[in-house]
């Protein structure tokens, strides 16, 4: 039994330092470049009166009012900064969880107003991930550690279990809500809401429209539920949960094309759970980290520091806008050009393009190995 | 007890965290503004697709009422923050929200005095700030709509889509008015 859970815990989700490394750096190039994370230093417009922390807000904890500006500031400046750091492997780990509660902050005193938004799962990644072993390969200072290989496996089922759940309380909301009653359509409902109410109407809204079909709604109702409510399940088998991931893939992507919500930084999270071991191979990762290792240098470290502080922390001062801050969103937010669909659009052709080379490579490798079977 | 050990416990103790949570979430009564619209409950049914938006007015002499866009309140703030933002302003002045909830003098009444005693004192600075909040309201309102308005009445729209008969039709109902 403890054999079992030892194996669950610690080696299934077990990722070579390598593919850890990899995940860093590709963590903090799209937080900085295309996902961003929120700007809060609009809420220095906002009255003392809005500032009502609710019981299970950290924000409660840390001040009795809205912070000051230069607070809000360095709450939307600085995680930046930690992005450079966690890219460059420079005391990654205190950078990534300062990340990840500065994250954390900012959404508590922004949620204090009254709206609840859910973007845990980027700075949870964060987080988590900064117990993984991530900074002790192609890191400014790997060298000075020795590496635990031991719980390599534990920060990825971790963020994995926290994944599913959140899924999960997603599922059980609408079965609490009558998604799974005959009589109700659950769906239909919110496509209904999104058509007429928010004027939602690109891509395949208008197609979507004119299906009148009680069965086409009422299997996607059901479909919603089962998938939400069996995430948390998947985690107990890598490969079930990988499957899940790729059906989430397709979930976004339909939620996208019908009801035109954008949801881009949980994608971050599901990177962790590629095929790594295969892409390390296939790919040659060792080598390719071996060409550009020139570029983990000190000067280069110094320099993004510095051109990203200027760069955000200009933008950041003239814009008290509720802009995800990602150098995409920044060059794009004065032109009429939509970031958020663009950013978007971005993130999903990256993920199919990554399933579909990855199945390819996969069913080559199986083919391979059937063919040269003695 | 080895390192492992505490590795071990690692997982199942993050579930009871996050579980508990959740479960605390559940059964959590919010008397404060926090607006959590309940997405999941007013689901459509069958032959009846229903919807509902909110309608802001501001009246000036309770005559000729403007609807207000009340997404240019706050530059650059997302909408639906400011709504849920304004959907907490009490419906009078004297209006206090910080209730004084204290039970009686057991261990743990004292240790949510404790843990709570920020918040209240959030909730007594949020309540004093009131006359400010409602200058800056009213001056808000004259910048957007150039209108001296004394007060805003908060409408619920409800769309309703009857499908066997295609009947699309429209209902208001009054949330709240909040005057000056």
């Amino acid at each position: 039994m403890i054999n079992k859970y030892d194996y669950l815990i610690f080696d299934q989700y077990n990722l070579p330092l390598e593919a850890l490394a990899s995940f860093r750096m590709l963590f903090a190039a799209f937080s900085l470049f295309v996902i961003g994370y929120p700007n809060v230093f609009w809420l220095n417009q906002v009255p003392d009166y809005f500032y009502r922390p609710q019981v299970l807000n950290v924000a409660q904890f840390l001040s009795t009012g809205m912070p000051p500006s230069w607070i809000l500031y360095l709450l939307s400046l600085v995680p930046a900064l930690l992005l450079v750091l966690i890219f460059f492997g420079y005391k990654t780990k205190w950078a990534a969880i300062s990340f990840a509660l500065l994250l954390i902050v900012g959404a508590a005193f922004e949620s204090s107003l009254g709206k609840i938004d859910h973007g845990i799962i980027h700075p949870l990644t964060a987080f988590i991930m900064a117990f993984s072993g991530w900074e002790n390969k192609y890191a400014l200072d790997s060298t000075k550690k020795s590496g635990q290989k031991e719980f390599l496996g534990l920060a990825p089922f971790l963020l994995a279990l926290s994944v599913s759940f959140a899924f999960f309380t997603a599922g059980i909301a609408k079965v609490s809500g009558g998604w799974l009653s005959p009589d109700k359509l659950g769906v239909l409902h919110h496509f209904f809401s999104s058509f007429e109410v928010w004027d939602r109407r690109s891509f395949l809204a208008p197609l979507f429209y004119t299906v009148e079909s009680y069965y086409f709604w009422k299997i996607q109702d059901y479909l919603t539920v089962a998938f939400e409510c069996l995430f948390l399940l998947s985690v107990f088998w890598k490969k079930a949960f990988q499957t899940f991931i790729i059906l989430a893939v397709v979930f976004h992507t339909g939620v996208f094309l019908i009801f035109n919500i954008t949801i881009t930084s949980i994608f971050l999270a599901y990177a962790v759970f590629l095929p790594w071991k295969t892409i390390v191979k296939s790919f040659q990762i060792t080598l390719a980290s071996r060409r550009l290792r020139p570029l983990m240098h000190f000067k280069y470290f110094l320099f993004s520091l510095i051109t990203i502080s200027l760069f955000f922390g200009v933008f950041i001062f003239y814009n008290q806008r509720n802009i995800s801050l990602a150098f995409l969103n920044l060059i794009l937010s004065n032109t009429s050009l939509d970031y958020r669909i663009l950013q978007t659009i971005i993130i999903y052709l990256i993920s199919w393009t990554v399933i579909v080379i990855l199945f390819k490579k996969i069913i080559k490798g199986k083919l391979s190995k059937k063919r040269y079977k003695p | 007890m080895s390192r492992k050990d505490i590795m071990r416990m690692l997982p199942i103790l993050f579930f009871l965290l996050i579980g508990f949570e959740f479960l605390v979430m559940l059964n959590f009564s919010e008397p404060y503004p926090a607006v959590i619209l309940p997405p999941f409950k007013e689901t459509s049914f069958k032959d009846t697709l229903q919807a509902s938006s909110f309608k802001f007015l501001i009246y000036a002499d309770t005559k000729n009422p403007i609807e207000f866009d009340y997404g240019k309140l706050i530059d650059g703030a997302p909408k639906s923050t400011v709504f849920s933002m304004l959907l907490s302003l009490p419906n009078e002045k004297k209006y206090s929200q910080a209730k004084d909830d204290k039970g009686p003098k057991t261990i743990r009444n004292k240790l949510k005095e404790t843990v709570f005693n920020n918040r209240k004192k959030a909730l007594e600075k949020s309540d004093a700030s009131y006359p400010r909040t409602e200058r800056w309201l009213r001056e808000g309102i004259n910048d957007i709509a150039n209108i001296e308005a004394d007060s805003i009445v908060i409408l619920k729209i409800q769309f309703r889509f009857i499908r066997s008969e295609e009947i699309f039709d429209s209902s208001a109902s009054h949330i709240k008015t909040i005057k000056w």
